[in-house]
């Protein structure tokens, strides 16, 4: 009976053993990989503050003035086709911007998808490339989260290309001019009427309180 | 896209035997469930030691053949559980409050749990409730939009319930796993 009561307590031991060494195993497993994971948060709480500071460019209304002419005339107007692509058939058109390495999609303006917080977003009120004179805006976060789009959007300027994929075909646009409006969400788009346009609206490379805006004028 | 479950399971069935890869995947699989199918009865410890031993020396193998892509597997593993930690969506939020609230009642049911264990859960429950019902008069008072993150978390009172009841609910998951570990071993000894 004696043993048999050492052999119970000697059995208790075991399980209380395993039990520790089990606890022992996590906390180590734990220890040795705090800093790859206190990086891993520092990620997350870094894209958050990205998403929190620059969500905000919700564009609540867009005013257009007609300026003058600010680039070289195309000369009839006729057909700016640069040339048929491919049709991506997720999107409804490709954005495109060589300098920079941009290459994405945007979808319809009523589509679930086109959200600031997924894509490059239509803005209510843009009109397509095939609608002369008319004016395509996209928005898009710039920052270090994985959505913000135009991070590199701050490196462009006066002259540079950007192209538009939109029903089968490649419009080309350059841009005209680029200036900063305070982001109050109403930003005014001062472009030419007469041209169809492209313009690109993102927060200010390390100015949380205003956005830029990027013209671009359909070229042959 | 469209297709039926018979059909998914037709075209599951084509890859299966579509190649002399998947064949040999095929059988060997087979092989090696068979074997351990038929030893649930004979019992051989060894044997059960080796299956374990095979599959892990299989998924061993795999990581170190597409070791950076598993590697980026798990970093993005490990961020998306940060993420279900630091910054919810709300309707994980919310499973988190159904999964309280489904421990309180098997505490108050079942009879079979320690008592200190019961009276531990108990006091948790409540103030996990006491969280919970915060954030959720906070919601509804300043309308905040549950469906952007950025509205739920912009706040600091909002991110501290959320994120102080988080870390509350994990110390308590854990002292249960701790819990039942602990109870399972010591029926195995006293057996």
């Amino acid at each position: 009976m004696l043993t048999q009561q050492n052999k119970n307590r000697k059995r208790v031991q075991k399980s209380q053993i395993l039990l520790l060494g089990s606890l022992l195993i996590f906390l180590g497993g734990i220890s040795l990989s705090y800093n790859f994971i206190k990086s891993l948060k520092e990620d997350i709480f870094e894209e958050m503050k990205q998403l929190m500071v620059q969500d905000r460019p919700s564009i609540q209304n867009v005013n257009s003035n007609n300026i003058p002419i600010t680039s070289e005339q195309t000369d009839d107007g006729s057909s700016n086709n640069v040339g048929r692509t491919e049709n991506f058939d997720k999107y409804l058109g490709i954005l495109e911007i060589p300098k920079i390495g941009l290459k994405k999609g945007f979808y319809n303006v009523d589509s679930r998808y086109n959200s600031i917080q997924y894509n490059v977003t239509v803005i209510q009120g843009s009109t397509f490339p095939d609608v002369a004179g008319g004016n395509l805006m996209l928005m898009a976060h710039s920052g270090t989260a994985y959505i913000s789009y135009f991070r590199y959007l701050y490196k462009l300027q006066v002259g540079d290309m950007a192209y538009v994929t939109y029903g089968g075909n490649k419009y080309q646009y350059k841009i005209v001019n680029i200036y900063n409006v305070d982001k109050t969400g109403s930003v005014t788009v001062e472009r030419n009427f007469d041209i169809t346009t492209l313009t690109l609206i993102t927060c200010t490379y390390k100015d949380d309180t205003k956005q830029t805006v990027y013209i671009a004028e359909l070229v042959q | 896209m469209d297709l039926n479950s018979f059909e998914k399971i037709v075209t599951i069935f084509k890859y299966m035997i579509s190649s002399f890869m998947n064949i040999e995947i095929l059988l060997i699989i087979l092989l090696f469930f068979g074997l351990i199918f038929l030893n649930v009865k004979r019992n051989n410890l060894y044997f059960k030691i080796g299956a374990i031993v095979s599959l892990i020396i299989f998924f061993i193998t795999i990581f170190i053949y597409y070791s950076s892509y598993v590697g980026e597997c798990v970093t993005k593993f490990i961020k998306l559980l940060l993420n279900l930690f630091y910054f919810p969506p709300t309707g994980v939020y919310f499973v988190y409050m159904i999964f309280v609230f489904i421990v309180l009642i098997i505490n108050l049911f079942y009879k079979k749990i320690d008592i200190i264990f019961r009276r531990i859960n108990i006091v948790y429950s409540g103030v996990l409730f006491l969280f919970y019902s915060d954030a959720i008069a906070f919601i509804l008072t300043n309308k905040i939009n549950v469906f952007d993150k950025a509205s739920v978390y912009g706040d600091n009172i909002l991110l501290s319930i959320i994120q102080i009841s988080n870390l509350l609910l994990v110390i308590w998951i854990a002292f249960m796993i701790g819990y039942i570990l602990y109870m399972v071993f010591k029926k195995e000894d006293n057996t």
